[in-house]
């Protein structure tokens, strides 16, 4: 157990090699200089070479790339070259509202769909499951931002039961946190809920056909039991696996919903940036919730071996 | 004498049963297209997709207005005879605007589709055959998976800069991992068998049943992934449009008649009714079609 | 004689199918006493395994399986009571084997969780006194150790140690009949013989009756006192073991038996086989059933279905040639 856990925080590692070089060459290797894309195409020389000194673009390549991932490890990401502030504390101030957004997206995906995609099994091909596969269906085939401007429409427009947009933060109060949160999350977490749900729905069949499923009724164990327990500690495996890319989905799918409700995240941060060019935040983001990711990965992979031993021995 | 009729036996016992197999295979053929036709949702997904793809290219025809007309005094208002979906914010014809934004999606999910699918069905099966390439290639994989395909596909368009070209260049270089993953593993399934083992002792050309071989068998995970891949597709190009990172401003396309959408809400619902519907219907088309053929290729799975 | 536990009066099983209702077991009748062994005998698809599974009513009732006739279970009907009596009976009363440990076992649980479930279901015991029982379970079926055993898993141990605890857990709560699937068909040779043996010896130990299914002619002649033959959903012959391989009565036992390869005797002659393969369900003919490949089949066999007869004190048979005098005999 201790070993696979510790081979698990090993392979970290190179993915999170992996990782920075891809984030940082998205912006160093691509064609023209970012000098000139921040200054503007009609920049004298001088500003130019000058920013370009500054920004240590100067420097071979791997240098640059070193140089910046000594500062990343002392938490320095660098300037926004819009405003100039440090790229942490820029990231500091858009952190709680995505993260809030995806874990409110999440709990009410997974209360939906664990139950659902349980109940589709158990009934299999009967009207419950039907009309769960089609919720799932749509689910996966209406896009995030599409399924919010829809909410909106309805249910801030025509009956202005929520806010259109905005967000309003713990200190503003429970009430107005969770309402400000609700369209948002709902619009976010459905299309994971409907993945959810045709995980647990398949795995659940799959285990609830098996052998030792057969074995435990003839044991006498109750149909509650035989469920909740024999069979979906089996099929949690499978489940921990959707419920970890959902989790990893949301936060970077969070980019579209928050700029659909205004929601000052990090994606709606990403998004801006992407208008003023400000490619250092941007690659203080997508770095950021890269990193997240990566712990997400881990911490599943983990789960797996305390739900399953057989992974363990690996 | 004995022995010769025995042989004899066992060949024409062999014809027949390859007869019998041809037969069955025929059969089988038949009861999977029979299922696939029979169950009603691929079958709506298919005439979605049909429907989709008759739009696209009729786009000049079925449309009534030159997209790209403006007529300010009409600005923003609601459908009628003459604008059957309405008008945009700067008096443009929608119902037109959303015919040739059909074009744009289906033409960006073809083309990534295409492009992620051959690319990918090739690094896949490479790196199923070669360690090396192979610990590389799923390294950089578990990489861009923590990155996400939506951060890096904003991200690359952000510094490419919005045009079709570069958004199918973005979304290609996104799914061909995914269709990379795909490949390799049904590969890996293919090679573990007996029939390759055996290839490889009376000494064939590893280059050759690579590709003879084992790549075809590859083949229907990858077009079901590629199906796949083709919705996915049109859902980003629909987000980084909204985003207005995608397409380039004047171009027709539902992510970004959606954007103008979203600024009017309060007033102009059919700006997001209309594109919200096609948008809609074809990714569902998509995925209907897709989970039809993967049950048509792969009946085990169901 | 000794007191009947079970005992199944022509009861049949059919599923509900997309071609309609296909009969699996049709009119199947016997019973087991108190500390006996019954063999049932056929090939894959002579229902056998539907037979056993319709004891404990494993089936969904609901949408795929209609049972027809009796079962009593010590005088009471249990095709009768609610469907979650059923629970009471499993595990407690009658207890079944199943033929592949390693499937059977649920691999994310223990072996000692999956003992003490079966205990806890059915006695009001607490978890230390659950984990006790469930080491003695494990000694009782010869496993060493079991102090250590019971906190691994089923994949930690080896195919022959995962037959005995799932015999452990069918046993833990000292059922009154026991239910063997073809218990030994998953293992090696040697360690089959070890588990035939460790059944034979606790069912005279606790004095339960066990119904023995299983292909295998060798186990049955080694381990039953009375055999029942099924081909294709019904009894064709039932008698003791030893009339069963000294004067088979039907033509398809007589066929089991000389399908059983020998030591002795002339080994370059053919094994023996039985022509033809088991019809489909859906294909049942309409007379007797073994008609189309039995040597011996006339007109009448393909017309007409004979009943199972008893011919002597203990033993019954099915077919036409017996009951007019003809004899059978070695090929």
């Amino acid at each position: 157990m201790k070993k696979y856990i510790i081979k698990r925080i090993l392979a970290v590692i190179p993915i999170l090699l992996v990782v920075s070089v891809v984030i940082f060459s998205l912006v160093h290797l691509t064609p023209g200089d970012p000098a000139v894309a921040i200054l503007g195409s009609d920049a004298t020389q001088e500003d130019i070479l000058a920013l370009r000194e500054a920004m240590g673009l100067n420097d071979p390549i791997p240098v640059q790339y070193v140089n910046w991932i000594v500062d990343v490890f002392h938490g320095d990401l660098g300037n926004s070259v819009v405003s100039n502030a440090p790229v942490a504390s820029v990231l500091k101030g858009h952190f709680l509202p995505t993260i809030n957004l995806a874990a409110f997206a999440m709990i009410i995906s997974l209360f939906v769909s664990l139950p659902l995609g349980m109940v589709a099994a158990r009934k299999r091909g009967k009207l419950t499951d039907q009309i769960v596969s089609v919720i799932a269906l749509c689910g996966i085939s209406v896009p995030s931002f599409l399924l919010g401007l829809g909410l909106m429409m309805l249910f801030s427009v025509k009956f202005r039961i929520f806010p259109v947009s905005g967000y309003a933060p713990w200190s503003a109060g429970a009430i107005e946190h969770i309402r400000s949160l609700t369209l948002p999350a709902i619009a976010l977490g459905f299309m994971y809920a409907a993945l959810m749900m045709r995980m647990t729905r398949a795995s659940m069949l799959e285990v609830l056909g098996s052998d030792y499923i057969k074995m435990a009724k003839a044991k006498g164990v109750k149909e509650g039991a035989l469920i909740g327990i024999h069979a979906f500690k089996n099929a949690l495996v499978s489940i921990l696996t959707v419920i970890g890319q959902s989790i990893i989905g949301a936060l970077s799918g969070a980019a579209v919903v928050e700029t659909v409700f205004g929601i000052p995240g990090l994606g709606s941060l990403i998004v801006s940036s992407i208008g003023r060019r400000d490619y250092e935040v941007i690659q203080g983001i997508v770095l950021l919730i890269a990193f997240i990711n990566v712990f997400i990965n881990l911490i599943t992979d983990i789960a797996y071996s305390f739900v399953d031993p057989r992974i363990r021995v690996q | 004498m004995d022995t010769k009729n025995n042989l004899d036996n066992f060949l024409e016992n062999r014809s027949e049963l390859s007869s019998i197999r041809k037969k069955l295979q025929k059969e089988q053929r038949q009861i999977r297209i029979n299922a696939f036709l029979k169950n009603k949702l691929s079958v709506i997904g298919l005439v979605i997709v049909v429907i989709m793809i008759l739009i696209a290219i009729l786009a000049p025809m079925i449309a009534t207005i030159n997209p790209a007309d403006m007529d300010v005094a009409n600005r923003l208002k609601p459908p009628s005879t003459k604008h059957w979906f309405g008008t945009d914010d700067i008096g443009r014809d929608v119902y037109s605007r959303v015919i040739y934004g059909t074009r744009v999606s289906l033409f960006v999910g073809f083309s990534v589709s295409l492009i992620s699918g051959v690319l990918g069905m090739i690094i896949g099966i490479y790196s199923s055959y070669n360690k090396i390439l192979d610990n590389i290639f799923m390294r950089i994989c578990d990489g861009l998976k923590s990155i996400t395909s939506t951060l890096l596909a904003i991200c690359l368009m952000a510094v490419l800069g919005a045009s079709i070209k570069n958004v199918i260049i973005s979304l290609a270089l996104v799914n061909i991992p995914n269709i990379a993953r795909v490949a390799r593993s049904s590969a890996f399934v293919v090679r573990e068998q007996t029939y390759i083992e055996a290839m490889h002792a009376i000494g064939a050309k590893p280059s050759r049943i690579l590709w003879i071989h084992i790549a075809p068998n590859t083949l229907s995970p990858v077009i079901v992934q590629m199906t796949f891949v083709f919705a996915s597709s049109i859902i980003t190009e629909a987000a980084l449009s909204f985003l207005g990172a995608g397409v380039p401003a004047g171009v027709p396309s539902w992510g970004s008649i959606l954007n103008i959408g979203r600024s009017h809400i309060y007033n102009a619902w059919w700006l997001i009714i209309y594109p919200g519907l096609f948008t809609a219907i074809s990714v569902l088309g998509l995925n209907l079609l897709g989970d039809g053929i993967r049950d048509l290729l792969d009946p085990l799975t169901n | 004689m000794s007191e009947k536990i079970i005992e199944l009066q022509n009861l049949s099983t059919s599923f509900r199918t997309e071609r309609g209702l296909l009969k699996a077991i049709d009119g199947v009748s016997f019973d087991v006493h108190k500390g006996e062994i019954l063999g049932v005998v056929g090939e894959s698809g002579c229902g056998k395994s539907v037979t056993s599974q319709t004891i404990l009513r494993l089936y969904d009732e609901k949408y795929t399986a209609v049972y027809e006739g009796k079962v009593l279970l010590e005088g009471e009907d249990i095709l009768q009571i609610p469907y979650k009596k059923m629970q009471d009976i499993r595990g407690r009363r009658i207890s079944m084997v199943f033929q592949d440990a390693l499937s059977s076992l649920n691999p994310v649980f223990t072996v000692g969780y999956q003992i003490r479930e079966a205990i806890r279901i059915h006695q009001k015991v607490s978890k230390k006194q659950a984990n006790k029982m469930a080491i003695e379970m494990l000694s009782l079926v010869g496993i060493p150790a079991p102090e250590r055993r019971v906190k691994q898993y089923p994949h930690e141990l080896s195919g022959g140690m995962r037959q005995r605890v799932m015999i452990a857990i069918s046993l833990a709560c000292k059922p009154r009949l026991l239910i063997a699937d073809e218990p030994t068909t998953a293992l090696d040779v040697t360690i089959q013989a070890q588990i035939m043996d460790l059944i034979v010896q606790l069912n005279q130990q606790l004095d339960m009756g066990v119904i023995l299914i299983t292909h295998d002619l060798g186990v049955v002649a080694e381990t039953c006192s009375r055999v029942v033959v099924m081909y294709l959903g019904q009894i064709v012959e039932e008698a003791n073991v030893e009339d069963i391989f000294d004067n088979p009565k039907h033509p398809y036992t007589l066929g089991l038996i000389q399908s059983i390869p020998r030591l002795e005797g002339d080994r370059n002659k053919e094994l023996y086989t039985i022509k033809g393969t088991v019809p489909l369900l859906s294909q049942i003919p309409t007379g007797c059933r073994f008609a189309k490949r039995c040597p011996y089949a006339k007109e009448r066999c393909n017309t007409q279905m004979p009943d199972l007869i008893p011919v002597s004190e203990t033993q019954k048979v099915r077919c036409f040639r017996y009951l007019e005098g003809g004899g059978i005999r070695y090929a």
